[in-house]
């Protein structure tokens, strides 16, 4: 057992998330590099901002409530009367 | 160590720890009405994912217009596949796996996800043979209130293959677990790491070849 990571290995278990599912001298390893490195601590903080930004984007633009419901009757008008079934949502119009 | 430390790597991971809003879902009983086409069951499930399903489709880069489509696709095989639904996994698992399924159909061709990817090189390339930085990071512009950051984030999203973009927003967005996404996506543990690994660097060497204004 090696107490030092390179910082490539560092970063390959901080980016594939092996950090999360780490035991506890995988991630004292970890956490003893981030504490000696200041590249790969800047690095893992630009992973986890970019996972906060893109999740804070993705929030942002959500699709409006009514536009939301809107398509919620029409993915659910295939289901209240029985004559049409979930098949007419597929049929394409004929012209 | 700086107390700072703990927490820092991975806020997601510890919220994807959340109990699943709609733990009923996972229950026999439910299953069943579901599989029996139990209009009240159906409702329940179409009004909790719907919002889910159309932000993913969205972040996997539709347009808003081609993301209602999408999730309604996947919503009308949801609804013709759930009589064999045997709720051996949890009912949002199995329909984030049609989405999945949808998005990669309709994205066939533009980046199939290869073995080898250039971007394990770009990342070989940044480090020397003892495994020191020797391009290390620089910084990256992320401040999303920026209509023009939010852009550039949004374009380098779209250079990310299908499944590793998958993967990310799975994880990032809509923060579940991370046996769930391997099933979703039909992935072993190792088999998502390296998804993860290479979006995540994906994105960032995009996001750094932008710059930082000001």
């Amino acid at each position: 057992m090696k107490m030092m990571l390179s910082c490539e290995e560092a970063c390959r278990k901080i980016a594939s998330d092996e950090y999360a599912e780490a035991g506890r001298w995988e991630r004292l390893q970890i956490r003893f590099h981030l504490w000696l490195c200041g590249d790969c601590r800047g690095y893992a903080r630009q992973l986890r901002e970019l996972g906060t930004s893109v999740r804070q984007l993705a929030h942002d633009t959500q699709p409006q409530a009514s536009d939301i419901e809107r398509l919620e009757s029409d993915i659910l008008a295939g289901l209240s009367s029985p004559d049409s079934g979930s098949d007419d949502l597929r049929r394409v119009p004929r012209p | 160590m700086p107390s700072s430390y703990s927490g820092e790597l991975s806020p997601s991971v510890k919220s994807a720890a959340r109990k699943h809003r709609s733990d009923s879902f996972g229950d026999a009983a439910f299953v069943e009405r579901l599989r029996a086409g139990d209009e009240q069951a159906t409702r329940a499930v179409v009004t909790t994912y719907l919002p889910q399903i159309v932000r993913t489709a969205r972040g996997a880069g539709f347009s808003p217009s081609q993301a209602d489509d999408v999730a309604q696709a996947t919503f009308v095989t949801f609804l013709e596949v759930v009589s064999r639904f045997e709720g051996r996994s949890h009912v949002r698992t199995f329909l984030f796996g049609i989405l999945y399924r949808k998005i990669a159909e309709a994205r066939r061709g533009l980046g199939r996800d290869r073995r080898a990817d250039a971007i394990d090189e770009v990342m070989e390339d940044r480090f020397a043979p003892d495994g020191q930085w020797l391009k290390a990071p620089r910084p990256i512009d992320l401040r999303v209130h920026d209509a023009e950051v939010r852009q550039k984030i949004g374009e380098c999203l779209e250079s990310v293959p299908v499944a590793q973009k998958m993967a990310f927003l799975l994880r990032e967005v809509e923060e579940l677990e991370t046996a769930e996404i391997c099933k979703i996506l039909e992935v072993s543990r190792t088999n998502l790491g390296v998804l993860l690994y290479r979006a995540r660097n994906r994105l960032r060497e995009c996001l750094e070849s932008q710059g930082v204004r000001g």
